[in-house]
């Protein structure tokens, strides 16, 4: 998978992020606070990112888009698709969603980090994701385009179908191939808002079936093969620190791995490491 | 450390647990079947909703030695069940889900409800759901699910 090159990505200092001011009350006021001008003078220069690490074309006609943020609700694993397969004339009902795994490709084009937050995951990705989905197109018609030997512009497309100027039609899934070997295209145009068939429309989530059914998984459902799972006991008042503590009654509990004292964002807790979380509860409460 | 056998969604399991260990922990964690969520651990936010004998409880604070052989249903059943089916497809098609990390339980309590109470009024809705708690707020499409999945169950 090729991953596009952003070493030189500005770096937002983190006190950038909280804003201090006196409010008009006088009380102060502590808010999350972005400079979006500074940040985009910042940014870096718009760059070509590269349809394959975003867009799937399975051979059975499903469209798997990735997703370069979390979805916790907000709607983000829908919107984005959305704004991709609008441009790319996809057919919706073949889309499904995955979060991109982590890779360099899938920071945020604004803050130059992978991130989710701050109310700006369209604001940031909406050029972003259109542009991908109109090179996606435009991969794809060339490749068609080549093989009827026709001008790409004679082509149209709908639904996740070519239509070239002699009653030739391709479906994407099986141009997709010859697709990935071309050049990514450099110059696009995006559609006219008129001319936008999902984007601005009610679309229901592409989330909710795996929420509905208990497949869905969640942080706190991630199994590895081996993995250790840490509970902390967090002090009674927020930034203390902790004086002493007795592991004996908690490394008495059979599966109990490791206690020990950790620091947390302020002052300190004690972390009990398992094999599974149950132990650690049993433990937790006996520390 | 009691072996118990359990009958999980009409399956027959044996797992070997100490007695006071919460019945989310012996599905979550002995069974590998994360669809019932942890929440708050004392039964106040309705996360961890099962049925138990046909009832809806909350597994975080039942202890595995007091399930005492009754049939207990969980999400990953739903699909199967003749009520939990229009309930899923009702709450697909008005959308309710948000983060949705409630909605395994919120989903348990509809089915409850609708077994016991074919048509529910606001009053039952509120009644019976209105301590399965969502953060995101689904509240409203939640009642209007609900409601939709009443009509479709006749």
């Amino acid at each position: 998978m090729p991953t596009a090159s952003m070493s030189n990505h500005s770096a937002v200092s983190r006190r950038g992020f909280l804003k201090v001011s006196t409010a008009a009350a006088g009380g102060l006021l502590v808010s999350l606070h972005l400079d979006w001008v500074a940040i985009a003078q910042q940014a870096p220069k718009p760059q070509v990112y590269p349809p394959d690490a975003f867009v799937h074309v399975r051979p059975d006609g499903k469209i798997v888009i990735r997703v370069n943020r979390l979805e916790f609700g907000q709607g983000v694993q829908t919107a984005l698709p959305v704004l991709l397969a609008d441009e790319m004339d996809a057919d919706w009902s073949q889309v499904t969603a995955e979060l991109a795994p982590a890779a360099d490709v899938y920071r945020d084009p604004v803050m130059g980090i992978q991130m989710v937050g701050g109310s700006g995951s369209i604001a940031h990705s909406f050029q972003q994701y259109r542009q991908l989905g109109a090179r996606t197109r435009a991969m794809l018609v060339a490749a068609a385009a080549a093989q009827w030997k026709v001008d790409p512009g004679q082509c149209r497309t709908q639904a996740s179908v070519i239509y070239g100027p002699n009653g030739q039609s391709a479906k994407y899934a099986d141009v997709a191939d010859a697709a990935a070997s071309l050049p990514v295209p450099q110059e696009i145009s995006l559609k006219k808002d008129s001319d936008l068939k999902l984007a601005g429309k009610k679309v229901r989530r592409l989330d909710s079936r795996a929420k509905c059914d208990g497949s869905q998984k969640f942080g706190l459902d991630v199994d590895l093969p081996g993995m250790k799972v840490a509970l902390v006991a967090h002090p009674p008042v927020f930034g203390a620190k902790v004086k002493s503590f007795d592991a004996s009654g908690a490394r008495a509990v059979s599966g109990v791995h490791d206690v020990f004292e950790i620091p947390l964002v302020r002052g300190s807790g004690v972390a009990v490491i398992a094999g599974s979380g149950q132990p650690n509860r049993r433990a937790t409460a006996a520390s | 450390m009691e072996t118990y056998k359990l009958m999980v969604n009409g399956q027959q399991k044996e797992v070997t647990e100490d007695p006071s260990t919460p019945l989310l922990w012996v599905l979550r964690e002995g069974l590998k079947m994360t669809g019932t969520k942890y929440g708050c651990g004392i039964a106040a936010c309705g996360a961890c909703t099962v049925h138990i004998g046909g009832q809806a409880a909350r597994s975080c604070v039942l202890p595995v030695s007091l399930v005492n052989g009754r049939p207990i249903v969980t999400i990953e059943a739903m699909a199967e069940d003749p009520v939990g089916r229009v309930v899923q497809n009702a709450w697909v098609d008005e959308d309710v889900v948000q983060c949705g990390y409630c909605q395994s339980g919120q989903i348990m309590a509809a089915v409850a409800l609708l077994k016991s109470i074919r048509k529910p009024t606001d009053k039952d809705i509120e009644e019976s759901m209105g301590a399965n708690l969502c953060r995101c707020g689904t509240y409203v499409r939640i009642r209007q699910a609900i409601k939709a999945a009443a009509q479709q169950l006749g």
